[in-house]
Order: C-alpha cells, then structure tokens, then sequence
C-alpha cells in the first residue's frame, strides 16, 4: 500500500513536470520582447526608494536613476544642472536657485519650487514621517527654504557655506501634492511613499522586490537629455562579484557598475566583456598615533613617509592605475595646493630622521588594518621591516578597532576613508580636525582647526583655495599619516553597449546607454 | 520545550549583541564627514540604545511576544516585515535542494548498502566524500561556469527573469507555487530554471551525508535476523530491502535529515549570496555588513525557531516509520 501510493506520487510529479515543459517549449518561442530592456547588476540592496530615508552611496547612484535633484554631479565631478539651470549666491547667507519651467513628474504634476522646498525641508527638518532623517547632515547650515516664485528657491544659511551647491547636488526632489496625498496620517506617508515613488527623473518606477530587483521604465515626459535607448532598466542585485562577472559573461547582465580593480584587471583583453575606469574617491593612508611614542616624534613620523613606496605598491597590486597623494588630499580637488610632490621613497632619508630620532636600530610596531586593506597593509609592514622596524601586521574588524583607535590604544593603521562633498570639508575635519571621531591618528593643532573653520565659512573661492593650501603644508610638513593614494574605480558591460560609464558617485546614468 | 529554548536563544542573541564593541549608530552614520553629534544622539534614542541594558532587553522581549522584532537600522522598516520578503525565497531554496538531496541520496545509500565494497559503493561513497567536503561557494560557481556561462542552458542568478516575475501574480511568494496557481508555464520554467543550480549547490551536502548515513544503518539491517528470514521465506530481494529493511533503516537517517532541514533553511547565507538568491541568509549577511543589528537578532530567532520546529518535525515522523516510539 504504502509502495504504491509513493509510486503514485512519483508518477504524478513527473506527469506534472512532463506537461509543465512540454507546454512551456510549446509557447515560449513566439513571443519576442521588442522593447530594449538594460539589466544592470549591483551589489548590495538598496536601502530605500525615499529620497530622504537613506546614508548609502549605493542607493543615491541608483535612485538617481528615477529622481532628478536641482543639480547633480558629472563623470568629472563638476557639479551639472538638472532641475535648477542657474544658481548662485545672492549674499553670504542665501543661496538661490533657477528652476525649469517644463519639468513634470512622473504623475504628470509640473515640478514648482513649492516641491523644491517640501522636499528639502523633510531633511532639514530632520522628521521623515517622525523619524530621524539621516541625510540632515548634509544640508549643513540650512536654516529655512522659500518659494520667491513659482520657479526660485531660495535657501537660508546661519552661517556661510561654500560648499553648499556642492551638497545639494545629493538631493532629490519629490511632488509634494501627491506626497501628502498618499495617507490622512503623516506618519504612514513615508512608507507608502517609497512603496510607490514618484520623481522626476529618466525612469519612472515599475516595481521594487527587496534584494531582488528594481524595474523602470523610461518616462516619456523626461524634461532633458536622453540620449541612450533603453526603454526599461532592471537593477538586479547580485552580492557576489563572481556571480555577477559569470553573469555578464552569460549574458544575462548588460552593465556591471562597481567592481573591484583586481576583478577589472583580470578581464582585460576578454572578449565578452569591456572595462572602464575612473578616478577613484576614496583616499588610502597609512594614520600614526601622534600621541604616543614613537610617532609623537616628528622625524619617526616623516622617516615613515619615506620608507614606503607608494608608487611601487600602485604598480605591483593594481596594475599602476592609482595616483599617489602628495599630503592629505586627492590630486584632483580644486582646493590641493600643487606645489607639494608626494614625500617619495628615500631608505637613506629614513635611516638619517630615524637616528636623528633616536632610534637607530629602530623599535618594534604592530600595524593595524582591516578588511579589504590587507594586501597593500602586508605590503606597508614589508617596506617597514626593510627600513629595520620589527614590525607585524594585525587584522581587524572596523567596529572592534574603532573605539581602540579612538582611545589612542593603537599605534598605526591602515584603511581609506571617502567624503561625499568630494571637497576638503567633509575630509579634513573628519580625519584631522581635534577631537573629531575620525581622528585616528590624535592629531590636535590649534591652528590647523582655525584654518578648517575659516575654509568651512570662507565663500571667496580663491581666498578658500589659500586656506586650504596653508592647511595641507601643516599636514604635510607634521606628517600624521603616512600619505597614499587612491586606485581607479573600475565598471564592466557587454561589448557593444554605448555610453556606460563608471560614475565616481555611482550613478548608474542609464539614460546615457545605449543598448544594440 | 520549544517556548522556553526560544526564550534563552532570544536573551543569548540580544546580549551577544550588546557585547559586540563599538556603537551601532557611530558605526553606521559616524563615518559620515557631515552627521553632527545631535543626530547621533537623535538615533541612539529612537533605538532605545541610550537605556540601560535591562531595560533594553525588557523593551526586546515584550516586543517579541507581541511579534515585534523591532525596526530596521538602515531600512527604516520594521524587521518582521523584511523577514517575511525573503522567508519564501528560502523556503522555495531549501525545498529545492531538499527533494535534490533525497532524489540523489536514497537510491545511492540503499544500492551501496546492497551492493557493498562494488565499484558503485566505492564511486558513490568517494562522491560523497567530495559532496561533504567542497565549499557551497566553489560548487556553486563551478555549477555557473558550466551551466550558465559555458553552456548557456540555466540562468546564472536570481529567481525567476525579471520581465516574467513582473507579470507573475505574488500570492504566497513561492514562485513555482504561484506559477502554478495562475498556471503560468513560462513563469514556471523559468523558476524551475533558475532553481536547479543553487539546489543542487545547497542540497550537495545533503545528498553526501544522507546517502553516507543511509547506507550505514542499511548494511547494519541488513544483517539482522529479520532480514535473514526474510529471505529465508523466499521474499524477493527487491521486497526485503524496500519493505523490510529501509523502513528501519531510515530511523537514524530522518534524524539526519531534521537537522539538515535547518542547516536548509538557516545555513544558506552563501548559496543565497553566489545566486543571488533573495532569502533571509542574505539578508542576515547584509545586516552583517551594514551592523543592522535589529535585523541580525529577528533572523538568528527565525534560525533558531526553524531548528526547534525541524526536530519537533523529526519527532513527529519517528512515530509515524516506528509506532512504538511515543511523542
């Protein structure tokens, strides 16, 4: 009995299967897609469809995808107009932008600067729906948005803030009517909102399966350039970057936004797949502890400067594509003052400042580093070694180390750090700033700080640029870090597709593909 | 038992979680070069971090026994509400690998028990060596290389193709099931397409160690008196060893299987990540990365509780195959 009616069941499973694929080769060949659908692969979810609701670089270079912001940022990293085709200071506590009149979103309502202010003031008000917004940060010392007219916005500072148009570049707009329109409850609104999102962008939304997919489709009514032809995008996320290398190499991936340079490196000259690169904007470097011996020791700490080769290390792991920092700031921010050249690699020199020093025969080190710096740490720790420092390397996770770092417990370590405004500000004052929780290396000097808050407050562009070089010679002449470099970011997509691009903030820019 | 051993996993995984160095909220937005010291402070206090331990947990338990698992840190969303969004896509996964490893492990445990020191025995036992041994990343890539990216017959990812899933109605989120339910044949293939490689990834395991088990309780039966009469009374051999010996033989193996029945659901993280697959081990992996650890504690409770109910379900079966072992 108990024989047959397992064979039953078998029986019926394969009839099943039988049918199921039968019928499926039957019709699965006539219907052809016409529209030219772009599959793109990320790797990690995004956060939220909310504008307002997100601190994730990731979620802001896929959004963008469906929301317009005033201004946005280019492959370049200048700031780009999008909703706003003007804007400037009208005295040292204001700020106004020019909106287009002919920008509608996706539900059809014109865009007017009654949106512009809703949706900036959900952030500065720090209330997404009575929560906190973690994006109130970055709109500094924003104090009050207004309407002057249907198209002007104006935005209120307590105090001057040069790097304003900068940071609004990360916002997004969203229609205010059909945001409070959503539910009688203020609190349900945010949820529902980002359940059904409706913006101003390239692409308007289709559906959203959490760590699944996101699908849009193009928006007809889109106010500016288009000139790519994808009429949907699926933003597939794919967490493993082999998965999503096996995935383009199948075919079942277009485009491939982010990928590791070593990932890049190894698939040149493959057929199946183009690379693309850009500037990275993520800094390396190496911070000493200024608070204790050795490195409360100037020389020890210029001695170190000179005993790694950062070049040769760009060269051996990443093929040469990275740029070597001279001081504390990429080469490419408007503010780095171009007289400094990166301190070079010396063995003479390190000998020299190290008995200069006091320590001939060097001492012993343990470097601290966490994941993924393990590659280029090792390499520190061998450069040391050959500059006579018993020196070991020692992996971490970031959360264990960070309080030991911030109570000067540690000696040295190894790890990157980024800063959105892509500016001094946000950099700076994080890493080097007295007290601040950056600040791993304890570095404290008075006129240093002095110099970052006139360059936080300082509107002349030139004046600024001067207050800022006079702050990196400080740096570079006390030598807290052990200076760096950044490697290229690197992107992938299939061969034939045009306009793909691997955006420093990682906009995805699909509107910009186009697919053969 | 159940109520109380989910009681002590629950305390466990709070406290292991406050013992975790460093503040979640420091971690997760400190790094900004623009969050001010206010707002910190703001989010420490929505999330309860600024009370004190016990009252932490307290505020934990009570909202437990109401199901609520608390808020997303960096989702902003409830966590039972992103549990459920990946609970089916883990279920569909382990059911897949679980009917792969039986369909694979029976008939190799019982025909290397019959056929025991044979050429069979030794390829079978030796493949199960390898199945126990091999990394569920390597095999899954392997199983990618070949199948999807060389010879292009199974999609490398995910659950179904994202145009077909947007067309497929979601009525229990298990998309064979609702395939089947609208009876949509091309949603079904193409979820029965995109199931194949990671169960075969995450049941290769099973396969190993139930076949492996299997066949040792199957040589230990065989060799029974019982069995030995069997024969003795003529009974074919088909007979004896379906009907007489596996019944017993598959006491040891079905405990097996309970535990791999939880290893199934909550030991996927990696599968899940190498197809991208959109269960709760990515999620759990994800929450991992980002310090989410509201999320963490609500999946390691779901874990826990998939454990406790697969022995219970392992229980429940041993009076079904041996009437005389009572609940």
């Amino acid at each position: 009995m108990y024989r047959k009616s397992l064979l039953s069941l078998t029986l019926v499973i394969c009839l099943f299967f039988g049918f199921a694929a039968g019928e499926l080769t039957a019709r699965a060949a006539p219907e052809v897609e016409e529209e030219k659908v772009l599959t793109i692969a990320i790797h990690a979810d995004i956060h939220s469809l909310d504008p307002a609701a997100y601190s994730h670089r990731m979620t802001e270079g896929v959004i963008k995808t469906m929301y317009d912001g005033l201004t946005g940022w280019g492959k370049d990293m200048s700031i780009q107009p999008e909703i706003a085709y003007e804007w400037y200071f009208v005295d040292d506590l204001t700020a106004e932008y020019k909106l287009r009149d002919n920008v509608t979103f996706h539900n059809g309502e014109p865009l007017t600067a009654e949106d512009v202010k809703f949706s900036f003031e959900r952030v500065i008000n720090n209330d997404i729906c009575g929560a906190a917004c973690p994006r109130k940060g970055l709109t500094g010392t924003i104090t009050s948005v207004t309407c002057e007219d249907d198209y002007t916005v104006r935005f209120h500072l307590s105090k001057p803030w040069p790097i304003l148009f900068k940071m609004l570049s990360h916002q997004q707009i969203i229609p205010k009517d059909y945001f409070e329109g959503l539910d009688p409850d203020p609190g349900k609104r945010c949820e529902k909102f980002a359940a059904a999102p409706v913006g101003a962008g390239p692409f308007k939304f289709v559906e959203y399966v959490p760590g699944t997919r996101l699908v849009l489709e193009r928006y007809d009514g889109y106010y500016g350039d288009f000139p790519g032809n994808a009429d949907k995008v699926v933003v597939l996320v794919m967490p493993d970057e082999a998965s999503r290398v096996a995935a383009l190499k199948a075919g079942n991936v277009d485009f491939i936004p982010e990928v590791s340079l070593d990932t890049a490196l190894g698939l040149d000259g493959d057929s199946d797949v183009a690379v693309t690169t850009s500037v990275g904007t993520r800094g390396r470097m190496v911070e000493m502890n200024v608070t204790k011996p050795p490195f409360d020791n100037l020389y020890v700490r210029q001695a170190m400067n000179y005993c790694v080769d950062i070049q040769e290390i760009i060269d051996t792991l990443y093929g040469g594509r990275g740029t070597v920092f001279a001081g504390p700031l990429f080469d490419y921010e408007d503010s780095v003052d171009p007289k400094l050249v990166p301190y070079g690699y010396d063995p003479e020199k390190v000998k020299k400042l190290l008995t200069e020093a006091g320590y001939p025969d060097g001492f012993s080190l343990v470097v601290d580093a966490v994941p993924p710096h393990e590659d280029w740490a090792t390499a520190v720790v061998g450069y040391l070694r050959e500059c006579g420092i018993d020196a070991k390397l020692r992996m971490w996770e970031y959360k264990v180390i960070k309080p030991e770092l911030l109570a000067r417990n540690r000696t040295m370590f190894v790890r990157d750090w980024g800063s959105s405004a892509l500016d001094p500000e946000g950099y700076l004052n994080r890493k080097l700033e007295s007290g601040s929780n950056g600040n791993f290396s304890g570095y404290a000097n008075k006129y240093f700080d002095q110099l970052l808050a006139r360059g936080r407050s300082e509107l002349d562009p030139e004046k600024r640029k001067k207050v800022y070089w006079e702050a990196q010679n400080i740096i570079y002449n006390e030598a807290p870090w052990i200076f760096g470099y950044s490697i290229d970011a690197a992107a992938l997509y299939k061969p034939g597709l045009e306009g793909c691009l691997r955006h420093p903030i990682d906009y995805l820019n699909a509107h910009r593909i186009t697919i053969p | 038992m159940t109520i109380p051993i989910m009681l002590g996993v629950a305390i466990l995984v709070f406290t292991a979680m406050r013992f975790i160095p460093g503040d979640p909220v420091d971690v997760m937005y400190g790094e900004s070069g623009f969050i001010t010291e206010d707002q910190l402070e703001r989010m420490r206090k929505e999330l309860n971090l600024d009370k004190p331990f016990h009252v932490q947990l307290y505020l934990f338990l009570s909202g437990l026994v109401r199901g609520d698992l608390g808020i997303s840190y960096t989702r902003h969303r409830p966590v039972w509400d992103l549990i459920k969004e990946r609970l089916p896509a883990t279920v569909e996964l382990a059911f897949g690998a679980f009917i792969f490893g039986i369909i694979i492990a029976i008939p190799i445990g019982i025909v290397s028990a019959v056929k025991q020191y044979s050429t069979i025995d030794r390829t079978s036992m030796a493949a199960a060596f390898v199945g126990i041994s091999i990394p569920g990343f390597i095999l899954g890539l392997m199983l990618i290389l070949i199948f999807s990216v060389t010879l292009k017959l199974l999609p490398t990812a995910g659950r179904i193709d994202p145009i077909l899933g947007l067309r497929l109605k979601d009525i229990t989120g298990l998309h064979i099931l609702d395939s089947i339910i609208t009876r949509n044949p091309r949603a079904l293939l193409d979820s029965i397409k995109h199931l194949i490689l990671p169960s075969i990834a995450l049941g290769a395991v099973l396969a190993a160690i139930v076949a492996r088990v299997l066949r040792s309780s199957m040589i230990e039966v065989l060799r029974a008196d019982y069995i030995t009469l069997a024969r003795a009374k003529g009974l074919r051999g088909f007979i004896v060893v379906t009907k007489h010996a596996l019944r017993n033989a598959l006491i040891p193996t079905v405990t097996v299987v309970g535990i791999q029945i939880g290893v199934l659901l909550g030991g996927n993280m990696i599968i899940e990540c190498v197809f991208a697959w959109p269960g709760m081990g990515r999620l759990a992996v994800d929450a991992i990365k980002e310090s989410d650890y509201s999320v963490i504690q609500g999946v390691v409770m779901i874990y826990a509780l998939t454990f406790v109910m697969a022995n219970l379900l392992v229980d429940i079966i041993y009076t079904f195959l041996n009437p005389k072992i009572e609940l």
